[in-house]
Parts: C-alpha cells; structure tokens; sequence
C-alpha cells in the first residue's frame, strides 16, 4: 500500500511540491501538513533539495561551447 | 532555408544543458562532449522528424537519451564506482567555494552520482533541468506515472546519499537509520523514524561527539 495515512501518500506531496494539484487537493494536503509537523518537515527537506538541484552543474552552462560542438550546428548542409 | 537555419540555431541554444546532462550523467568531461557530439550528429541527420513547433528541448534529450542507451552503457567498463575525474571535480570545487551553500552543492552532486541510472535520470531531467514529468516521460520512453513514482524514489534515494555523504565528509559515523532504510521504499508516517534536514543532522550530531 501506498498509503502513509489514510489521507496523504508521499506521493501526493511530491504532487504538492511540484505544483501538480488541484486547488481543493491541495487545500486538503495543507490541511494535512498543518497537523503533520513530520510530513512538514519531510515536504521542507525535498523542497532545499529542489533548489539546489536547479543551481546543480550551473557552472557548465556557464562555460563556452566547444568549438568542436558550435561547428556542427553552424555548417548547414 | 530559414527554417533549417532556424532549426540550427534552436538547438544550439540547447548544447549547454546538453552538455550539463551529460556532464553530469557520463561523469567524465571527455566522454560527456563525445555524446553530446554524436547526439548533435544525430540530431541534424534527423532533423526531418522534428515537428516544428513541438519542443525542442525534450527531442534532443530524447536523442541524448538514446545515445546513452546505445553508446555509453556499452562502452563503459565500470558501471558503479565514481568517475576519477568527478572526484578531481568535486576536489576543485570544494577548494575554490568555502561557502556553505556551495558544500552542499558539491556534497549533492557526488551523491547523485552515487545512485543508479534509473534515478539519476529522473533526477537530471525533472530537477536539474525542470523538464515536466510529461517532457521526461516522453525523453525516457516511459509512461508519467512511473516518472511520479520513480521520481519520488529517486529524491528519497539523493537525500539518503546525502546524508551519508555529509557524515562521511565530517568523518562522523552515519545515522543507522540511514544505512538501514531502503532507500525510497519507506513512505511518510508518523510513526516512521524521521530523518532531518541534512545540516541540522549533521550539526546535531557534531553537537553529540
């Protein structure tokens, strides 16, 4: 079962996190995480892992292009 | 003409979060720019079957995707053990960031690198480049749910590897709990061992020693 409680499954709030609710689910699921402390917590944690995945490996989009890479795209045929 | 050069220069706009994938996924540089190369080769050779106005981003991931099917499982050698050159990475990074924020970064990318390929993917697709699960789904060639659920994994898995990672790199002795749990397969209860935030577990056990 994929059931943590009989209301709210992790999966319903990775739903929540990544704004795939509907608006009454997620009233429902605040409702929830306003008596869950734990869940909250839970939902905080993936939340900080969230963000730092989207600066994960900003650095390389950072760099220039190979120029190996660019010549591809520009010969046209 | 002007819509093949258009299309050129749509995907030239896309090389650099090709190259953070694969970066990111092959773990070596070297190999990283082989497969985006031969993703880009691809990509032009078949550019007759993108449909204009359909996303670019998720069809050339799509093609990135199969090149690492196809070329880099095969080719490597050593399909669990971290890549040197990560490491090399990681070591340079961390030297040039003191900074807390910048630790973590680094500590979450080696920890990713840890996890299959399966999650890894996930991961660099929904989280890393913000893909929606319908994108990812379609680059993985698998339906949306199994991306939700893989997905849901794959993050419980990171936070796991990051943990240990944070108590390997303070040389303190990671929380049993996080050796013992089955990564992902542990769903929230209250009854269920917590596990904290990673820097508030590290500083509390710190706080122990």
């Amino acid at each position: 079962m994929n059931r943590s409680s009989p209301e709210v499954t992790t999966l319903d709030l990775q739903d929540y996190l990544d704004g795939r609710l509907s608006a009454s689910r997620r009233v429902e699921v605040e409702a929830f995480l306003a008596r869950n402390p734990q869940s909250a917590a839970e939902v905080e944690a993936l939340r900080s892992q969230a963000m730092v995945l989207r600066r994960l490996g900003s650095d390389i989009l950072d760099e220039p292009i190979p120029d190996q890479l660019l010549d591809l795209v520009r010969q046209l045929p | 003409m002007n819509d093949q050069r258009n299309l050129h220069l749509l995907i030239e706009q896309e090389i650099p979060r090709l190259r953070r994938y694969a970066r990111l996924f092959a773990r070596d540089r070297d190999t990283a720019d082989d497969l985006v190369q031969e993703s880009l080769l691809r990509a032009l050779s078949g550019l007759h079957t993108f449909v204009p106005g359909t996303n670019m981003r998720a069809w050339l991931f799509t093609i990135l995707h199969n090149v690492f099917r196809n070329d880099y499982r095969r080719a490597k050698r050593n399909p669990v053990q971290p890549n040197s050159d990560l490491i090399a990475d990681h070591a340079a990074t961390a030297v040039r960031g003191n900074q807390e924020s910048h630790m973590e970064l680094t500590r979450v990318q080696a920890a990713l690198s840890t996890l299959s390929e399966d999650f890894r993917e996930v991961i660099l697709l929904c989280g890393v480049e913000g893909l929606l699960y319908e994108e990812a789904a379609e680059v993985l060639g698998i339906p949306v749910g199994t991306v939700r659920s893989r997905l849901s994994r794959a993050r419980s898995a990171l936070r796991e590897a990051v943990t240990t990672r944070s108590c390997l790199d303070r040389r303190l002795p990671a929380p049993p709990a996080a050796l013992k749990r089955v990564a992902g397969q542990k769903m929230l209860s209250k009854g269920s061992p917590r596990v904290p935030a990673v820097s508030g577990l590290a500083t509390s056990l710190r706080t122990t020693q």
